[in-house]
């Protein structure tokens, strides 16, 4: 049984025809395979006949190139953002696979690392006008405010966890720090969002313990800010990927998350899918090559395929899948 | 948004109003796992009280949700009016406690046959509420273990019948896998 995937994001509001998907990889933790799914992702929508870009957004650690087998490219988005008159057509690259190409980030100092609000808006309206399909973020590890308003931006967030409890704890925090972002965009009052920040502590005076409790607060002092919360939090709705399985609970897991965000944050998780742990993966790492060029056939590569798919017909993992293996 | 506390039976465990027994017997278990002291997913954002009483909250639920005349008065009180639908409705409820006690030994098809039609439930009337092909069923009343999937699916489409008809889960796929068992052994 499959589930209809909910979209959120910025651009929500285009017209069918000139919309592009936008789908950012992130996850908090380094690791978790963030790269490793952007790269053949993008190569399995490529695959399928979609034209797509592939974006290094991981600024100041960037290596989607040689996840790609590729050496590091002369032109990266450092140029773009250093150039206020750059167009972004000037930093594409080809990536010798057809219909894919590749924006490679920049590998230089931390003020490129830590671009302005309205620079990554100008980088993603720039990219929203080029001609492709899907466009496919892959961000750094981490909750920097530049990873998430990255991840906030786009129309699916994936993020990737590990069955083990350091990455679990990771994705927890990358989402708790991601809605709170949100809704600071959403409010003006500083006194809400001051309320705001101090729930980001969790052992704040006000006894904010839940996202449930805040917009309780927060609806007490003012009910419309309130409800703007409760609806920026219901249209929030990440997508997850359970990298590395090696078990049936490990695939379970990725169900027990989708119940414990419910309950915990109030907010909907989709289950996309699993990725097999295969020796594969890490052969094809070592030799600098794309899983899916190099072993198609594998086992990881074949949940890399259903992963993919789900994502285009936008369904999640259905419950009764456990029953079935 | 809701809070846990305040999420009514269904939306604890996850499964629709109209849930099969088997579903929910599915979601329980799911959730009793994802709740469970060792679960990788809940210890970082609960806290040992808040699980316990989830935990709790499950396990009436589930306990309300199993028993017909329960869920029933539950779904009155939660003001839940509309059609649930023939799927997934267990049988008007007969006294059990005689037929399952005395539960032949090792369990055959033509005994838990017997058991249905004197409890006068059709197996066209199972199949459309479970969901089973007919032939499935038939085939599990003739013992025609050659036609029958393998166990993982077998035991499943046991499961729901034994409930179907108002009999013990466990015991009735354990003694049918029993007797499928001795059976292929023998010949």
């Amino acid at each position: 049984m499959a589930i209809k995937l909910a979209t959120s994001g910025f651009f929500k509001g285009q017209p069918e025809t000139q919309r592009k998907e936008i789908w950012a990889i992130g996850g908090g933790k380094g690791g978790t395979g963030k790269t490793f799914l952007a790269a053949n992702l993008g190569l399995c929508l490529s695959k399928f006949g979609k034209r797509v870009l592939l974006v290094d957004a991981d600024l100041g650690c960037a290596n989607l190139h040689t996840a790609l087998g590729m050496v590091p490219p002369s032109t990266t988005l450092s140029n773009f953002l250093k150039g206020k008159d750059r167009s972004i057509t000037e930093v594409l690259i080809e990536t010798g696979i057809p219909n894919l190409n590749l924006i490679s980030g920049a590998q230089d100092f931390l003020e490129i690392a830590n671009p302005k609000y309205g620079e990554k808006i100008r980088l993603i309206r720039q990219i929203q006008e080029l001609d492709y399909e899907y466009i496919i973020l892959d961000l750094g590890a981490g909750t920097s405010f530049n990873i998430l308003d990255f991840f906030l931006i786009s129309d699916h967030g994936i993020l990737t966890v590990l069955p083990e409890p350091t990455s679990i704890e990771n994705v927890y925090r990358f989402i708790k720090s991601a809605f709170y972002r949100r809704f600071k965009k959403v409010v003006k009052d500083p006194q809400i969002r001051e309320i705001i920040t101090q729930a980001m502590d969790q052992k704040n005076e006000r006894g904010i313990r839940t996202p449930h409790d805040l917009i309780e607060q927060v609806g007490v002092i003012n009910p419309v800010v309130g409800g703007r919360l409760q609806e920026a939090m219901s249209s929030f709705t990440p997508k997850l990927i359970v990298n590395q399985v090696r078990s049936k609970d490990d695939i379970a897991l990725g169900f027990s998350m989708r119940s414990s965000c419910s309950k915990y944050f109030g907010i909907q998780v989709e289950y996309l899918g699993y990725i097999e742990y295969d020796d594969f993966v890490w052969q094809a790492t070592k030799k600098k090559r794309a899983l899916l060029l190099e072993y198609p056939y594998s086992g990881s590569a074949r949940c890399l395929e259903k992963v993919t798919q789900n994502l285009l017909k936008q369904e999640q993992l259905g419950f009764d899948l456990l029953i079935r293996r | 948004m809701k809070s846990f506390s305040d999420e009514n039976y269904y939306e604890l465990l996850e499964v629709t109003p109209r849930a099969t027994r088997d579903q929910i017997q599915r979601a329980y278990e799911h959730a009793q796992k994802t709740f469970s002291e060792d679960s990788l997913a809940v210890y970082s954002l609960f806290t040992m009280e808040d699980r316990k009483q989830i935990l709790e909250r499950i396990e009436h639920a589930y306990r309300v949700l199993m028993n017909e005349s329960a869920r029933r008065q539950y779904d009155l009180e939660i003001g839940l009016t509309q059609d649930k639908g023939l799927q997934g409705k267990p049988f008007p409820s007969v006294d059990h406690s005689e037929v399952t006690e005395n539960l032949p030994e090792p369990l055959t098809g033509k005994a838990l046959k017997n058991i249905r039609e004197r409890l006068g439930i059709s197996l066209g009337d199972i199949s459309s509420r479970t969901r089973i092909h007919l032939p499935y069923l038939e085939f599990i009343e003739e013992d025609r273990h050659d036609k029958l999937p393998n166990a993982v699916y077998l035991r499943g489409y046991l499961t729901q019948y034994a409930q179907m008809v108002g009999l013990d889960p466990t015991r009735v796929v354990h003694s049918y896998l029993k007797n499928c068992l001795k059976k292929s052994e023998h010949g």
